[in-house]
């Protein structure tokens, strides 16, 4: 048995982030995570020392069995428990990183959650739902880089009574080659190493950025609900979306709207009424700056 | 006993909400750990909330706790919704069920449901009905999941259930039984149970009051599993809760003529010291039927307090794994003579090896 609980004294492998509206420590002896975790989370970290109340206990670790040494792999636990079944062992920075979007979307209801990025600059918060490979972390990440500020690259929370978005501001999770087109496009970006043969292709993590984390705890009202197409060698097309359609595009990308059942409705209803709504296919982040920064100086000349 | 001050912040705060206005930080930080692991978030929402006590707790627990009664309260719809559709599959070949414990629960709106999570919905009905039930579902989307002949035999011939059924769409499931304890070594008169069950309109049927105390009790200190030991304690906590004071005789005769005063004994025991049940102490006397001997009684203490418990290293008392493994195999030998045991668990361990190499 592989799930077993350990005590909590590894002083020096534990480490406590404040992002937004939770507190959690991450305990790991793993070497790549020693090296990234510090790294990725730098902007958040001074801000706890051992908080008396943690949201989310989380240990990432090799099992431990034979399979320390042969082929080895890495474990993910929440408080003791293993909802995963191991990776291997290169892989643990990422598993990280998808662990804790599991813990948030599948044991948090505070907020309502969808699968979209967030991102938000003087006032104007956009909400980009869309299905995983349509380039929605690629985008949230280019637009980051640009001056926006991240919300999240793939949970965006909503608060239902006041209607807020809630930032998470993590490292954002890219893949394949946006990896290296990220990197030429913004070579002041900060990167961890690519991890490779993951489920979802070759993996790196960009470092949020300092406006981004210094701003994890301030909401903001959503403004447009733009979801966004990556369409190779197109020009920017944007396209108006009708409200019914934008509602169901929205509830179908939720995680948890069946749970919180009429504020889930009652909220994505009043988000949907509010926000703009378009479709988006682009190719080249040029013309999608240029949009989104249109957007900006709109809402401030209205 | 130990005394009472080794109580786990999750037991403190069942037996007595109020305690709620004396945390810390730390005790939340504890009692949200301890009842996550213990599947009593939800139900510890439900009881500060009774109580009108969800304003002391601390911003950021109050939210796990939310959140954790916000799922419940999604699958208590989702019982009641399953609960009719079953009905009436099985109005049309002429059975009502019988709900037995969470979904009993939730149905018949007891405080036990209050807060109840479940995996799965149990439901008896007659043996003589079984087969037809069975059939009957499956025509209406239910199937038995990588259950192979041994398993179909081991179910059928000594347990007192079929194989677990799945629903293909909703991916609920149902275990139907056609008692409430394996049939092999007491003979537990179903009928007697059954006489007594009440049927509401829509032909669903749970347990008069004092049975489904007693069956939770036999089926908590019978078995050998304690995974939710602690929620099942609670269960019956809550249910003795409601009883008033001239029901409590009529629950122990009523466990004495079912002959089922052993685990009843234990349920009234352990839900005294563990959440502090208000339980009169003049209800059993030694010489009562299904008292243990003072020896039982010691190992049983030693035994019971260690696994009646959140599983979570913050709880686990030294002993803990082999009272575990001793319980374990106390439920073995309670439901089937060792003449059919060992063939049964030899076979268990030999698919673990063969599983195991894959």
């Amino acid at each position: 048995m592989s799930h077993l609980h350990r005590s909590d004294a590894d002083v020096n492998n534990t480490w406590y982030f404040e992002f937004g509206t939770f507190t959690v420590a991450l305990t790991s002896s793993v070497d790549t995570v020693k090296k990234w975790i510090p790294f990725l989370y730098q902007p958040f970290r001074e801000t706890v020392t051992r908080p008396a109340f943690i949201d989310f206990r989380i240990r990432v670790e090799r099992p431990a069995s034979l399979r320390r040494w042969v082929r080895p792999q890495v474990n993910f636990y929440l408080d003791g428990f293993a909802p995963f079944k191991p990776l291997p062992a290169q892989q643990a920075v990422p598993l990280f990183e998808w662990g804790l979007n599991w813990c948030i979307a599948n044991q948090y209801h505070r907020y309502l959650h969808f699968h979209a990025a967030g991102v938000e600059k003087n006032g104007v918060m956009v909400i980009l739902p869309a299905p995983p490979g349509s380039g929605k972390s690629t985008l949230a990440a280019a637009l980051m880089q640009h001056g926006w500020r991240l919300f999240s690259d793939e949970i965006l929370m909503v608060e239902p009574s006041t209607g807020l978005a809630i930032p998470i501001g993590r490292p954002v999770n890219l893949k394949n080659e946006s990896i290296d087109l990220l990197h030429q496009l913004f070579p002041q970006a900060e990167l961890t190493e690519k991890f490779y043969d993951t489920a979802k292709g070759v993996v790196a993590l960009m470092k949020p950025t300092a406006e981004t984390a210094s701003q994890a705890s301030v909401g903001a009202k959503p403004t447009h609900i733009i979801t966004p197409r990556y369409v190779p060698g197109s020009t920017l097309n944007v396209s108006a979306c009708r409200k019914p359609a934008a509602f169901m595009e929205l509830i179908g990308n939720s995680f948890n709207y069946h749970i919180l059942g009429k504020a889930g409705f009652d909220t994505a209803c009043s988000l949907v009424d509010r926000c703009d709504c378009f479709t988006l296919e682009y190719s080249r982040f040029e013309e999608v700056f240029e949009f989104f920064d249109g957007l900006c100086e709109g809402s401030r000349g209205g | 006993m130990a005394c009472a001050k080794d109580h786990g912040v999750v037991e403190a705060l069942l037996g007595n909400p109020l305690l709620a206005m004396e945390y810390s930080d730390e005790q939340w930080d504890r009692t949200i750990r301890l009842g996550r692991s213990a599947n009593l978030l939800a139900r510890l929402y439900q009881l500060l909330a009774d109580k009108d006590l969800l304003k002391v707790v601390p911003h950021k627990a109050y939210h796990h706790l939310v959140s954790a009664s916000l799922q419940a309260q999604k699958q208590r719809s989702q019982v009641h919704w399953e609960i009719k559709l079953l009905a009436k599959e099985l109005q049309s070949i002429g059975v009502r069920p019988i709900l037995l414990k969470g979904g009993a629960y939730i149905y018949a709106n007891k405080a036990a449901g209050q807060g109840r999570t479940l995996n799965d919905i149990d439901v008896l009905v007659r043996k003589e009905e079984l087969s037809k039930v069975e059939r009957q579902l499956k025509t209406v989307g239910w199937y038995s999941d990588k259950i192979d002949d041994y398993d179909q035999h081991y179910y059928r011939e000594w347990t007192h259930e079929i194989p677990p059924l799945i629903h293909y769409k909703r991916q609920t499931v149902l275990d139907i039984h056609h008692n409430i304890f394996p049939v092999l070594r007491f003979r537990i008169d179903i009928e007697r149970l059954i006489d007594q069950v009440c049927f509401d309109a829509d032909g669903v049927g749970t347990l008069q009051r004092y049975d489904m105390i007693i069956h939770s009790a036999t089926h908590l200190f019978f078995e050998g599993e304690f995974e939710n030991g602690l929620r099942d304690l609670s269960d019956m906590d809550l249910l003795f809760r409601e009883l008033k004071s001239d029901d409590w005789l009529k629950l122990k005769h009523r466990a004495l003529e079912l002959q089922l005063a052993r685990p009843l004994f234990y349920a009234l025991r352990y839900c005294r010291y563990c959440l502090s049940s208000p339980i009169p102490d003049d209800i059993w006397t030694a010489s009562d039927a299904g008292t243990p001997n003072a020896f039982q009684l010691r190992v049983a203490d030693i035994l019971f307090t260690r696994v009646l418990i959140p599983h979570h290293s913050l709880a686990k008392k030294p002993g803990h794994r082999l009272a575990k493994y001793l319980l374990y195999w106390r439920g073995h030998l309670l439901k089937m003579p060792l003449s059919v045991l060992v063939p049964h668990l030899l076979r268990k361990l030999m698919r673990s090896i063969s599983v195991g190499r894959d």
